[in-house]
């Protein structure tokens, strides 16, 4: 697998103006958040979490490239 | 008897008549005592020097519908209960209209108002959902307390 399909919701959506997009292959979650936070700047002063196939990341978790990742703001339902 | 995830998420503001028919629907319930029941209705802060006139909600619904059935097993494993339902709404909920309805039924009201407590609590904290306020004047996101 070469790219990630990364989701995105909520503001985090507005501020990098997708949905989702495509983002290259990285290892584990750290290393994905770390270039992720990199190439788009905008991601530093935002407070998210990482959900990998649906669960929130906890740790560093190991990826094989076949993961539905998603960018989560705060969570404000209710 | 396994239960399965079940769709929490309505379109718009959750009407008084659907609330109503869900009370009914438990007459034939005859072994329940007591029904607990949370509805959240959209306020009209200030924010911004404007006032909130709706809640646009957004979900990653994959991901909240496993959430709400992960909630739902495990409050229906802690309380004995007879029912539990759960509606939130997504898309635009004028301020006034209800966008939470929350119900659950036992023999007992302790029972009742406990896990309505609880699932309510872990709704909020736990589901992947989003409100975007509405302003007369611009809009913003809501933050949760």
């Amino acid at each position: 697998m070469e790219l990630f399909k990364i989701k995105a919701f909520g503001l985090l959506a507005e501020k990098l103006q997708a949905s989702e997009f495509d983002f290259p292959y990285h290892k584990d979650t750290e290393q994905l958040l770390n270039a992720l936070k990199e190439s788009h700047p905008e991601l530093q002063s935002s407070k998210f979490s990482l959900a990998v196939d649906k669960n929130l990341v906890q740790q560093n978790t190991g990826l094989n490239g076949n993961e539905e990742i998603a960018l989560l703001p705060p969570f404000s339902g209710g | 008897m396994a239960r399965k995830p079940k769709n929490i998420f309505v379109e718009g503001a959750i009407s008084p008549e659907k609330i109503a028919t869900s009370i009914q629907h438990h007459s034939e319930k005859t072994d329940i005592g007591a029904h607990s029941i949370f509805l959240g209705q959209v306020r009209a802060d200030e924010k911004e020097g404007s006032v909130v006139r709706a809640i646009e909600y957004t979900a990653y619904e994959e991901m909240a519908l496993q959430k709400a059935f992960e909630i739902r097993e495990a409050v229906f494993e802690k309380y004995p209960l007879t029912c539990m339902h759960i509606y939130h709404s997504l898309g635009e909920v004028k301020t006034g209209e209800i966008c939470l309805f929350v119900f659950t039924s036992s023999k007992h009201r302790k029972v009742a108002i406990d896990a309505c407590e609880e699932l309510v609590e872990r709704i909020k904290k736990e589901l992947p959902v989003w409100g975007k306020e509405l302003l007369e004047n611009g809009e913003t996101w809501k933050v949760n307390t």
